[in-house]
């Protein structure tokens, strides 16, 4: 099989077709303040109690605050 | 590229870091947070404060980190401060159809009296949910979460996935 774009739309794996979505275009600055108006934070979602635990046990903890693999570490 | 597109990028993200700025404010009113991108004075402060700090935890170069995202444009990053003192950095980018946001790297300052300890992590997935809202994704993921702490992210609204596997993520809906 011989794909002619630079992006497939479309893989043909030994699980099935998964499509690949291409990127998609900036959003303007409107449509970002619009969906940001709508937006839910953390604070909508969790109620007070939970967000006072969670930052009792973050001032208790520096692994906390810490996620990810990255590219590039510090040499020793 | 286009100088439009690097704009657009540029003003979601100011968009979604003013919008957590906000949030936090009604929120937490006594605590001073400023966020900005990771720019020269983000690392300027992470070398003189964090780099070589004996409570690291991770020795991850917030520098060379900062350089290799720069041609994702789309690409989510935040530093949290309060006042001149730094106190979290996050990065990540969106995928290609922007249906998640992954935040790839996320470090809370390694000083345990940090004048946001307890509140950072908060502020550094707050500021990602919001961008990911910004940009229209379904889904806010955590790549590769320290396993000592995933119920913690649990308990904030995430799920784990990918268990058993290379690379398990945390995730919420947007």
């Amino acid at each position: 099989m011989t794909f002619h774009h630079s992006r497939p739309m479309a893989l043909i794996t030994g699980f099935g077709i998964s499509r690949k979505a291409p990127a998609l275009p900036a959003p303007n600055e409107a449509v970002v303040r619009d969906r940001l108006r709508q937006h839910r934070s953390l604070f909508d979602r969790l109620s007070p109690e939970t967000v006072e635990a969670l930052r009792h046990e973050g001032a208790s903890s520096l692994e906390a605050e810490i996620s990810g693999s990255p590219r590039h570490v510090i040499p020793a | 590229m286009t100088f439009d597109t690097i704009a657009r990028y540029r003003l979601a993200r100011a968009a979604a870091l003013q919008h957590t700025e906000a949030s936090f404010i009604t929120n937490l009113p006594d605590r001073s947070i400023i966020l900005t991108e990771i720019d020269g004075h983000a690392i300027s402060a992470w070398k003189a404060a964090w780099k070589g700090h004996a409570n690291r935890r991770v020795a991850w170069d917030w520098s060379a980190e900062r350089r290799a995202w720069q041609t994702t444009l789309s690409r989510f990053e935040v530093a949290v401060w309060s006042g001149s003192t730094l106190c979290g950095l996050a990065i990540g980018a969106p995928s290609k159809g922007k249906e998640h946001l992954t935040i790839g790297l996320l470090e809370g300052a390694p000083d345990p009296k940090h004048p946001l300890k307890g509140e950072v992590l908060l502020c550094l997935i707050e500021a990602a949910l919001s961008y990911a809202a910004g940009l229209g994704c379904k889904e806010l993921r955590l790549d590769r979460p320290l396993p000592a702490v995933v119920s913690r992210y649990q308990r904030m609204g995430f799920k784990l996935a990918g268990q058993g596997s290379s690379r398990p993520y945390c995730w919420m809906e947007v």
